[in-house]
């Protein structure tokens, strides 16, 4: 079948769609398109394969290691990559060891787990197949298949561990992004090791792509966002930025790029207990930047910016270095993508890994152990349907606190959007929820859905609106608090008002909610 | 008095009031003893010459368990019982193990005859009541009496044997399982402060667990002395002759004066309970020590014939410094004041003009609570002072954005005025700063933080201009609220030993001194770029250990999303911070619970105010990561580890309990607990007694009981109040806690009643601020209780005994 994305725009593999990055671009031509436009595979070699020597000095930038290198043909034709493959890369050496994935048809974005032994990957063996998870120890033994998605599904992680309170214990988990089809858009999914008890994490109406396990637990992903465009008269323009949730899906909340300038902001990494650097990318090019996790929305600086480079993905090693895979397109000729080792502080390249003509370096992950991440304790209980918000404050907001409000707030309207590509009717009403006099509100929502509140005046107009959406997970009680306040400010210590009385269920109108219901319901999660 | 005198006074004593003081003595029964009962109740005697009236034989005679119950807590099992139940001391001294392998262990020695005898274990009037009437009436020849007339000797029943014939999870631990401390539990010192001598040459190192003050030589780095002080040591101070050290001890209510020439305790005085901070101020050449639990400030002078004076602090008086330039001492306090029930926490800064012996002001810090450690800048005054935002108002549905506790800095300035700054940036808390000291240029600042493991240095001047610079709605709102604020005065975080407590700079201000108290370290850091260039082992035990593993669990912050808070966060010296929190658990909005004490816990299940959770381990394991911590529960060896520690934290001795028991208001206080019948004489509802659900060794049943104080914001409902929001939101006389509104009166845990007098505020809620409150306020149904009925004076009896247990 063929995917959602590559009916609609063939030349993903070079310029994906808006909302749909680079890297599941990359994963969407390595292993969807591998598996569905299949006749053209690539000549695939059968015996390891000594890289070009390599153009920088490794031997004194690593005395050893391995790193797993996604590869793709670069004799296949433009939107007809097929033959990827995952290598093992004796990085000091700029060696290819083994192949990991022989007998796939295409495979890619591998992931090392936490102990450095086993390596996840999407891939797919057959013509037919879409893309599904697939882990393999990295001496290549106990290829098994962890899950599969209707659609495809790639950019797996190993996640850390999740627990709920009838848990037995807590049990590790993976992530992965499903492709994205006509019914929804790409969505992260989390699951257990053997593909048990997946549920979706994010719902966003225009997709994700690119999650990495931070190292206090959360994931950060990238999600259309929106901008404030370098013109007024351009208005607000689409923006891909990064967010973090917890790994149950809660929490969602803006880490990079939410109100810069347009741009899509991939491929973050965490390379340092502080440090995470991730692709930002506009019609010049793309620049590395870093950011503090600790103040990430306040520590902007770019690291890497050569004039027309295009940074493909970045992964972290050990000391502060990154791989990283980029290309600069030169005219009448594909860009090749190199392997390279970067500076995380300065942005140099340090080395470069693999620079084959014949091979593309999609992307790469150091093989080795790294530190797990704390687990989590999640309330989201999947049976559930609704979840409760409460704000602290309507008035408090980056721009005014409570003791300057020139207008009042009655109620606070909300909004749904459908999970459906093909539903262009736009936010749907769901109701309103009154606004007690200190500015607080406490409301019963629908979870799993993408949602919008905008604040209404006593004249039942509204005053603002807030311009992404957001999500409950069942069984959240989320807790903000104020509208656009500034992400750095802690709740102020009041028992509100709102929350002296139960949660109010917003009134729809039965059509509307009818019409509302069949949007979220018409959701497809893969088996 | 003749029998009949006794029981007609015993049984109008009711219907007339309570004795007076001079009454008491005759009024109440002693207790006199196995022997004396025996004489006439032993099987066989019931001859004339041997009873003179015909007495029951005694059936349980031959019980030799309830003969060996006293000599049972000098076995060596005890000890471990004792330690797993945070009883200190000896166990044949604790109430709590003499309720049951005693008798007349509550009322305690001055209510019993010469003819008794406490070694003799559970003995008959355990059951039957003391039996100091029922002599007299039986001597006087009043010879026919039956149990529970006018005899007063109670009919005892299989509830007495229940008070004390339970399932006790401690006995349980040491005698069925095995649990044993380890020699190495006593090997540790845990140090907890620090001080300098006036010269620079030695560091003197209070460790709380060792009982003992470590000295070292600050130019080797060595320990070249320990001398051994009172229990549980909490601070030290030098005289500026540098020829003595006075510690103040914690669980001894005492100060040491320790000789630094022969390090030799030379004498020791009693100040008030739980001292925490101790100084010498050397203007008026005294001694200034904390009373924690009194909620005082000891003044106590070192020469002349003036008497010690008591002031009275805020809640918590914990650590303070001396203005010396203004004469003054600022003190803070680590519990809030007592106030209006959900609104925001104010602690109290309490300065002392030391000149006058008088307390100056009283400063509030709004929202603030867990005032720790405080420093004059020299050179100003200035003073700046360890807080914690404690969002207890708000649900803690969430971890981000600080929502469940900030850590950050006060700054007092002259005039009064207290401005707030968070230490804490997003995903990267400061949780527990416990101390901070100042440089002596006054330049930088040294805060530690108990759970992070870290010293965070800090530019002084960065800091008071960035407040100066700020308007003061900045101030107000935005600086003690922002987590972004902590860069434009941290200059760096400093990794420095485990649950660092305190610190403090050498005179010269060349290094500064860190103590480590859960790996018995102290760091020494240089002051120029504030790198550790020592780590001085103390001497303790250099294992780690199953409690100590425990403990360490329990001060540190890493169990916790973003490093947020640990255990102690919440739970200072393993006690409380006086707040109520939302917990997400029950709902949000609605049914605050009152933060309770981790002292001697272990035996009063079920825990959680709701009494759902039927041990520790399912208190601490599930429900503690899912609603609290939100990271992986602890793994079973490391739930083990904490719990067995939770259980050792040590109840300190009761402070309103005289050495040879009861007093009087206390005693008539405790027959008020005990009354079956209203002054009217009406006999009470069983469930309307003190005694059915406060009894045994913890004076509780430990099940759960509905005495109508649940309010309406316990519930899931909605109650449209049509006064909600205004100014009596809650009820300022306590109408509208309760409303109609049909629901079922909730059980919850019958709490423990030893050291109740130390946790306020009360009930589930923390909606009492006082004991007076629970009936004065809060038992509008009579339900708490039958006290509708009492005088003021019962009353203040029946608290004055409650404070005793």
């Amino acid at each position: 079948m063929l995917s959602a994305a590559s009916r609609r725009n063939p030349a993903t593999c070079q310029r994906p769609s808006r909302g749909i990055s680079h890297t599941v671009a990359a994963a969407v031509c390595a292993c969807a398109l591998v598996a569905t436009l299949g006749s053209g595979c690539a000549e695939r070699p059968t015996a390891p394969h000594r890289s070009k020597p390599t153009q920088g000095k490794l031997a004194g930038v690593i005395s050893r290691g391995i790193v797993a290198v996604s590869q793709a043909p670069t004799t296949i034709p433009s939107g007809k990559l097929t033959g990827a493959r995952i290598v093992l890369v004796d990085a000091a050496k700029s060696e290819i060891v083994s192949i990991l994935t022989e007998g796939f048809r295409s495979a890619g974005k591998p992931n090392c787990s936490f102990d450095g032994k086993r390596i996840l990957f999407a891939g797919a063996k057959a013509n037919a197949d879409a893309p599904a998870i697939w882990e393999i120890g990295v001496d290549g033994s106990g290829l098994r298949k962890v899950t599969e998605c209707p659609g495809g599904c790639a950019q797996a992680i190993y996640l850390s561990t999740i627990y709920t309170i009838d848990a037995v214990a807590p049990e590790d988990q993976i992530a992965f992004v499903t492709l994205p089809t006509m019914d929804a858009p790409s969505t992260i999914y989390s699951c257990r090791l053997d593909g048990a008890e997946m549920h979706p994490v994010t719902f966003a109406s225009k997709g994700v792509s690119d999650p990495t396990i931070l190292s206090d637990g959360r994931l950060i992903f990238s999600m259309a966002a929106p901008s404030e465009s370098d013109s007024a008269e351009e208005g607000v323009v689409e923006n891909t930025a990064l967010f973090t949730i917890n790994t149950d899906g809660t929490d969602v909340f803006p880490f990079a790029g939410l109100h810069g300038a347009a741009a899509s902001r991939t491929a973050p990494c965490q390379v340092d207990a502080n440090t995470v650097v991730y692709s930002e990318c506009d019609g010049t090019g793309c620049k590395v930047i870093s950011v503090a996790r600790t103040r990430s929305l306040h520590s902007r600086r770019i690291v890497r910016n050569i004039a027309g480079e295009r940074i493909h993905a970045l992964s972290p090693m050990p000391g502060g270095k990154v791989l990283v895979s980029h290309s600069i397109p030169r005219r009448g000729t594909a860009p090749l993508r190199r392997l390279s080792i970067l500076d995380a502080n300065d942005g140099k390249v340090i080395a470069t890994v693999l620079d084959d003509p014949k091979w593309h370096a999609l992307d790469a992950v150091w093989v080795g152990p790294r530190s797990k991440p704390p687990g989590r304790s999640s309330v989201v209980n999947h049976d559930g349907s609704v979840a409760q918000l409460y704000c602290l404050n309507v008035y408090l907001s980056d721009q005014s606190i409570q003791s300057d409000r020139d207008f009042e707030i009655e109620t606070v309207r909300v909004f749904s959007n459908s999970l459906s590509p093909t539903d262009l009717s736009g936010p749907k009403l769901l109701g309103e929820a009154r606004v007690e006099s200190d500015g607080s509100f406490f409301v019963e929502l629908p979870a799993r859905t993408p949602l919008q509140l905008a604040s209404v005046g006593l004249d039942g107009k509204m005053l603002d609106r807030m311009q992404s959406f957001f999500w409950v997970m069942p069984g959240e009680r989320r807790g903000c608090i104020g509208c656009h306040e500034d992400r750095e400010m802690t709740p102020p210590n009041r028992h509100v008002f709102a929350l002296r009385r139960p949660a109010q269920r917003i009134g729809l109108p039965p059509v509307a909610r009818a019409k509302s219901t069949r949007a979220y319901g018409s959701r497809k999660e893969p088996k | 008095m003749t029998a009949f005198g006794v029981t007609f006074a015993v049984s109008l004593a009711v219907l007339i009031g309570p004795p007076s003081d001079k009454e008491c003595k005759d009024h109440f029964p002693r207790y006199v003893g196995r022997d004396v009962c025996m004489k006439c109740h032993q099987t066989g005697a019931t001859t004339a010459s041997d009873a003179p009236h015909q007495a029951t034989p005694c059936k349980t005679e031959d019980m030799p368990a309830h003969d060996r119950a006293y000599s049972a807590l000098e076995k060596s099992e005890a000890r471990h019982i004792a330690a797993l139940s945070g009883i200190a001391g000896p166990t044949t001294e604790s109430l709590i193990c003499l309720s049951c392998h005693a008798t007349a262990s509550d009322e305690g020695r001055r209510w019993t005859a010469e003819s008794f005898d406490i070694t003799l274990g559970v003995q008959c009037e355990n059951c039957h009541g003391a039996g100091s009437f029922h002599i007299k009436a039986i001597t006087s020849g009043l010879a026919s009496l039956s149990l529970g007339s006018v005899s007063n000797i109670r009919r005892g029943d299989r509830n007495d044997c229940k008070r004390c014939h339970i399932d006790r999870p401690s006995h349980e631990r040491v005698l069925k399982k095995g649990f044993r401390l380890s020699p190495d539990d006593s090997a540790y010192k845990t140090p907890v402060n620090l001080t300098v001598s006036p010269d620079g040459a030695t560091l003197f190192v209070v460790c709380e667990r060792s009982n003992s003050v470590v000295v070292i030589d600050t130019a080797s780095h060595k320990k070249t002395g320990e001398v051994r002080v009172g229990a549980r040591p909490h601070d030290a101070a030098c005289s500026p002759d540098g020829s003595v050290l006075y510690v103040s001890n914690r669980m001894d209510a005492s100060v040491s004066i320790v000789s630094i020439h022969s390090l030799k305790v030379i004498e020791t005085i009693a100040v008030g309970h739980e001292p925490h901070a101790v100084l010498v101020d050397p203007q008026s050449n005294g001694l200034i020590v904390l009373n924690t639990a009194n909620n005082t400030v000891s003044l106590v002078p070192l020469a002349g014939s003036d008497r010690p004076r008591t002031l009275t602090a805020g809640q918590g008086p914990w650590s303070a410094t001396i203005d010396s330039e203004r004469n003054r001492t600022v003190i803070t306090n680590v519990r809030p004041n007592l106030g209006r029930f959900r609104d925001p926490p104010k602690s109290e800064i309490t300065i002392l003009d030391n000149a006058s012996g008088h307390v100056a002001t009283r400063v509030l810090v709004p929202g603030a609570n867990m005032l720790q450690g405080v420093s004059q800048i020299p050179g100003t005054d200035v003073s700046v002072f360890t807080l914690v935002r404690s969002k207890n108002l708000i649900p803690t549905s969430r971890l981000a954005q600080g929502w469940v506790i900030t850590n950050g800095l006060g700054v007092l300035w002259p005039g009064g005025r207290v401005d707030q700054v968070l230490l804490d940036a997003p995903a990267r808390y400061f949780p527990d700063p416990m101390d901070l000291a100042v440089s002596p240029d006054g330049k930088r600042a040294i805060v530690v933080s108990g759970g992070a493991n870290e010293a965070a240095i800090v530019d002084v001047d960065a800091l008071l201009e960035l407040l100066q610079n700020s308007s003061d709605r900045a101030r107000r709102d935005i600086l003690p609220n922002h987590l972004g604020m902590s860069d434009r005065f941290v200059l760096r975080r400093v990794r420095v030993g485990r649950n660092p407590r305190a610190v403090c700079y050498s005179p010269n201000g060349e290094f500064a001194y860190i103590a480590n108290a859960l790996d018995d370290t102290i760091s020494v850091l240089e002051t120029t770029n504030y790198d550790i260039v020592a780590s001085i082992d103390i001497g303790g035990s250099t294992s780690v250990t199953h409690l100590r593993r425990g403990e360490r669990i329990f001060h540190s912050a890493s169990k916790t999303f973003g490093g947020q808070f640990s255990c102690r966060s919440c739970h200072p010296d393993g006690h409380i911070n006086g707040l109520t929190f939302d917990i997400e658990a029950d709902g949000i909005g609605l049914h605050p619970v009152d933060n309770r004490t981790l002292r001697g816990i272990l035996d009063t299940p079920p825990f959680k105010w709701e009494g759902t959770n039927p041990t520790l381990h399912r208190q601490c394991g599930p429900r503690l990561a899912v609603f609290f911590t939100r990271l992986d529960p602890l793994a079973p060896d490391e739930l083990d580890a904490l719990v067995d520690y939770m259980c050792t934290i040590e109840r300190p001795p009761n402070r309103f309990r005289k050495p040879d028991g009861l007093t009087n208001a206390q005693r008539r206080g405790k027959a008020i607990f005990e009354r079956t019948t209203l002054n009217n004489g009406l006999s009470m509802q069983p469930q309307r007694r003190c005694v059915t659900c406060h009894t045994g060794a913890y004076m509780t049943t430990l099940t759960k009981s509905a005495v109508s104080s649940n309010m309406w914001f316990d519930a899931h409902i909605g109650v449209d109040l049509e006064d909600m929001f205004g100014t009596d939101d809650y009820g300022e006389l306590g109408n509208y806690y309760f409303v109609d509104v049909g629901m079922e009166d909730s059980p919850f845990d019958i709490p423990h009643l030893r050291n109740i007098a130390d946790s306020p505020p009360y009930l589930h809620n923390g909606a009492a601020n006082t004991l007076e409150e629970i009936w004065t306020r809060f038992n509008m149904t009579n339900r708490h209780g039958a006290t509708a009925d009492l005088t003021r004076q019962q009353l203040n009896d029946l608290i004055a005994y409650l404070k005793s247990l």
